[in-house]
Parts: C-alpha cells; sequence; structure tokens
C-alpha cells in the first residue's frame, strides 16, 4: 500500500507555525494557546501512526452460474496491525450486478480477522477475474492514508442462460451410431416406414397380419432405424452490432449453447466453429463432457477485430465431417463469414443460417441515415436471396423473439425445398 | 462550511486562519482566559470539518468506526484544554520576565515544529 500524509497533517502544521510566529511577534500567549492543540493533535497522529498490513482472501460461490443467477463473494481480511479506519471498496466487473453495499469502512484490531459477504447477480455469460479491491487506511487522528489495491483473487465462469428451442433442425442425412433422429434409410427400428414381401429370413414378429390377410401372402413391415447425427455449430464472431449492454454476440452465444445442449441429449455428435478474429474449433463429440468443452470454449468467445482473410481452408478437416448439418449463428456483417458459409455450401455440406439479425441494434436515424439504412436494408435481402438461391435457410432472429420461430422458419424452407 | 460542502479538505486551514486572526484582532491588555474555549473550538470545528468531508455517503460505515472518532476529538479537546491550561499558567508567571525568556519560547516553537518534521519523516519512511 502507498503511504502519504493526509492533507490535515501540513494544515495543522501550518497552523501551529503561524500561529507560533504570530505569538512571538505580537506578543501573545493567547496565540500561542491557539497552536497547542494542533501542535497535540500532530504529535499525537504521528507517533500513533502505523503502518497498515492486511492479508485478504476472496471466494465465490458458486464459481459457475448461469446468466440471472445470484452469486455471493466472500471477502476475508486479516489486519496484521491494528488499523483505526479501513475503507473497502469491492469493484465488479462489467456483467455482475451488485445487490448490496460493496464498501464498507470498519476498524480491525491487531490480528482480527472479519468476512465481508457481497451478493451480486450475474446479467452477462462470460469469465471474470474478480478480486479488483481497493483498500484505504487511516492512522488514528488521520495524520496518514495508505491506499493500495489487490486485483484477481478468484475467477467465476458464468455460462449463457439457454434459449427455450422445442423441436430442432433435422438433419439431410443421420451418422452410423444409434441416437434420436429418424433415418431415410431402412432398417432395424421402430418408426414405421414401408411394408414388402416376406422374404426367407425375416422376423415372424415383423409379419404385418392385415396386410398378409388381404393379400393371401405374408407381407412385412419395414422400419427407419434412429440414428444420431453430426451438428456443427459455426458462431461468427468476426464482429457485433451492439446497443447498450446486449449485442447480436450475446445472442448467438446463447442460441449456439442452447443447441448444443439439445443436440448433445439426443445423442448426437455437436462440434463448435469459433469463426472470427480468433478462430476456435472443438471436434464433434457427445455426452456431458463435450457440453462442458463447448461451454467453456463459448465463455472465451469475443469480438477481436482482425483484418486477416480467413475462408474454411483453414479449418482442419475433422471439424466439418461429411453430412454433418451445419447451423451457422451470425449477422451477416463480415464478407469473410458470409463468404465462408457459401463455400461451405459450394462444398455440399447441409447448412442452415440463423441470422442474428443487427436490425434492432442500429436505429435507422434521419435524412441521409435513414436513406443509408434503407440501403443497408436492400443489401441484406439480397444477401439472403443470393443464400436461398443456393439452397441454403437463412432465417432472421430478432432480440426478444424466441428461437424457436427461426428455427421454425428454416425448417418450413428446408421442407419445401425438399418438394421442389 | 465551503470546504464541507465544495469537499476540498484544502479550504478548512483558511478558514480556521482567519477565525484565529479574528480572535488575535480583538485581543486587548492583559491575558485572555477565553483562549481556551477558543482554541478548543478551533480543534473540534477543524475535526468535524475533516470528519465530514472524508464522509463518503457510498461507503457503509460501522458504528465503531464513528465511535472511535468521536472518542478520539473528544480526547483532543480535552487534552487541548489542559495544555492550553498549562500554556496560560505559564504565561501569566512569565509576563515581564523581558527578551530571555522570549529568546526561549521562540526556541521552544522552532524545537516543536522540527520534532513534527522529524515524527513526519520516521514515519514516513517506516
Amino acid at each position: 500500500m502507498t503511504r502519504f500524509a493526509a492533507p490535515k497533517l501540513g494544515a495543522y502544521t501550518g497552523l501551529v507555525a503561524a500561529a507560533l510566529l504570530a505569538a512571538l511577534v505580537l506578543r501573545r500567549p493567547e496565540l500561542a494557546v491557539l497552536a497547542a492543540p494542533f501542535a497535540l493533535a500532530v504529535a499525537a497522529g504521528l507517533a500513533l501512526s502505523e503502518r497498515a498490513e492486511v492479508r485478504l482472501a476472496l471466494a465465490v460461490t458458486p464459481a459457475r452460474a448461469l446468466e440471472g443467477e445470484e452469486v455471493e463473494l466472500r471477502l476475508d481480511i486479516v489486519a496484521e496491525t491494528p488499523i483505526e479506519r479501513l475503507d473497502v471498496l469491492i469493484e465488479l466487473p462489467p456483467g455482475l450486478a451488485a445487490l448490496g453495499p460493496a464498501a464498507v469502512s470498519l476498524r480491525l484490531a491487531r490480528g482480527e480477522r472479519r468476512q465481508l459477504a457481497l451478493r451480486a447477480r450475474t446479467e452477462r455469460w462470460g469469465g471474470y477475474a474478480l478480486g479488483r479491491i481497493d483498500l484505504r487506511a487511516r492512522s488514528p487522528l488521520g495524520m496518514h492514508v495508505e491506499e493500495g489495491r489487490a486485483t484477481e483473487l478468484a475467477s467465476l465462469r458464468v455460462y449463457p442462460r439457454e434459449e427455450e428451442v422445442r423441436r430442432l433442425l433435422a438433419p439431410l442425412e443421420t451418422q452410423l451410431s444409434s441416437g434420436n433422429e429418424v433415418a431415410r434409410a431402412k432398417g432395424d427400428g421402430i418408426e414405421f416406414a414401408d411394408i414388402r414381401q416376406f422374404v426367407a429370413g425375416d422376423r415372424i414378429r415383423r409379419i404385418n397380419w392385415r396386410a398378409s390377410a388381404r393379400r393371401s401372402e405374408l407381407w412385412v413391415n419395414e422400419t427407419h432405424p434412429e440414428r444420431n447425427t453430426d451438428v456443427i455449430l459455426f458462431l461468427d464472431s468476426f464482429t457485433e452490432a451492439s446497443r447498450g449492454d446486449r449485442s447480436t454476440l450475446d445472442l448467438a452465444v446463447r442460441a449456439t449453447a442452447s443447441l448444443a445442449e439439445r443436440y448433445l441429449a439426443r445423442r448426437d455428435r455437436v462440434g463448435l466453429i469459433g469463426f472470427g478474429g480468433v478462430l476456435r474449433w472443438l471436434l464433434p463429440g457427445m455426452g456431458r463432457v463435450q457440453a462442458y468443452r463447448i461451454a467453456d470454449a463459448l465463455l472465451d468467445t469475443e469480438i477481436v477485430f482482425s483484418y486477416a482473410w480467413k475462408d474454411v481452408e483453414v479449418l482442419p478437416r475433422r471439424t466439418l465431417p461429411p453430412q454433418a448439418l451445419v447451423i451457422a449463428l451470425s449477422p451477416l456483417l463480415d464478407e469473410r463469414a458470409v463468404g465462408a458459409l457459401l463455400d461451405l455450401r459450394a462444398r455440399g455440406f447441409d447448412l442452415a443460417v440463423v441470422d442474428v439479425s443487427p436490425l434492432p441494434f442500429t436505429p435507422p436515424g434521419t435524412g441521409l441515415d435513414a436513406t443509408a439504412y434503407a440501403l443497408w436494408q436492400l443489401r441484406r435481402d439480397a444477401l439472403r436471396y443470393r443464400y436461398e438461391r443456393a439452397g441454403v435457410a437463412v432465417a432472421e432472429w430478432r432480440d426478444g423473439e424466441p428461437l424457436q420461430v427461426a428455427i421454425e422458419e428454416v425448417r418450413s424452407f428446408r421442407r419445401h425445398a425438399a418438394r421442389r | 462550511m465551503a470546504g464541507i460542502v465544495l469537499r476540498r479538505p484544502a479550504v478548512v486551514p483558511w478558514s480556521l486562519f482567519g477565525a484565529g486572526g479574528l480572535y488575535a484582532a480583538t485581543l486587548r491588555d492583559g491575558l485572555d482566559g477565553w483562549s481556551l474555549g477558543v482554541a478548543a473550538g478551533l480543534l473540534l470545528a477543524a475535526e468535524l470539518a475533516y470528519w465530514a468531508i472524508e464522509r463518503d455517503p457510498l461507503l457503509r460505515e460501522e458504528p465503531a468506526v464513528a465511535l472511535r472518532r468521536g472518542a478520539s476529538i473528544a480526547a483532543l479537546v480535552a487534552a487541548t484544554l489542559a495544555a492550553g491550561l498549562v500554556v496560560l499558567t505559564t504565561a501569566g508567571f512569565a509576563v515581564g520576565a523581558g527578551l530571555a525568556l522570549a529568546a526561549a519560547g521562540a526556541a521552544a516553537a522552532v524545537g516543536l515544529l522540527l520534532l513534527i518534521a522529524r515524527l513526519a519523516s520516521a514515519t514516513s519512511s517506516s
């Protein structure tokens, strides 16, 4: 802690000097009496002043939370020396809101241990380094002040809250492992597919007795097997549109977390590509461990400005398995992401795009600004048409709307596209 | 008052200096016993002014902090009265003692300031 003289010390010393000088010059002992208390205060303050030493320990419970949950910060303070007055200010990073007083003044005896508790609400996902604590200690009679700051004593991981998704997008192709997705091919399963004539080797329990009675020969049921799918979530982190404390990246991360959770619950393999200034990827995997990996990877997502051109060539092959369903979550603001998605489609990937709309975050303005806004909207419509011509379903998702609406729009496009 | 309203500690000593100057201007012949009360009053005003300026509305202050500070101020005022009494008594005996005593008084004043400076430098370097 940095120690310095309080303004009071200089003021009192000056008053003592002035009063004593005046007493000598004017030969008035009364002026020396005026100086006496200030001299006494200074002498006593300096004699009693001792350098303050404290030890801090910060713990946050729970260390992992969801957006909107409350966490508790506990600060342990141990005074190695007596401190007449210690001001403690716990600074919370943006994204956490204190629910009680974050600053307190207390007095500590030598060796005394105190615990301060502060409840906070997590308002935004992310990884937080907690522990920016400002300290100010005052000596007895306030002649000296010491100030210091502690940093990074604890960490907190806040995961994005999930968007409600009731029905997911079905991929065009399934994989070989068992899952919850009904495959197009026929095989052992429970979903009825068709009937055919009995051949040697068919199981007796597969015989469709009603059809067999009608045709006077044996017919059997055919079914679709349940297979799993590979789903790759493509998160565009080149740029974002934001307003206040909300942004398109926040929406995209929440949607990615929700989709990952739902697909993993169906025993599908889910992979993640963070395509932006910093390129990140997770190979497709299954189960709870993959869910944690994806959640941790999403926490590190942030906009990093980069002018370097990137395309899908930079991605390792195993991140994009053939026949995988690629769901892109992008505001479609950066040409690199737009181009990469069209490239994926050209390579034959099953692609769907959720356009995390930047329109609610950019007010239209007036005059020339309104004209520019209208032109920008037209460009976005043209881009959307370009995707649809390539057979890519694009659904606009706005802040405040359920994600399910966008997913249903994509499902509807794919259903009609299949019929054509 | 201006110092408290503007939260500027630098204004406080000037106001005390002005109050002391006004008191000095009212002094007449003979030793004024009211100087004790004036000294205690000035110290009390200074301490309360600095307390008000240092007080932060965002800080939740524990009762022990305020009680301790109040007790310190009260102790200082009591010590002021005692010390002032000693000074006045000494001055009363010393009326008419002449140049030698004036020189001794000046040396004591300088010595006090030097002691304060010594203590300040000792605590700053520790």
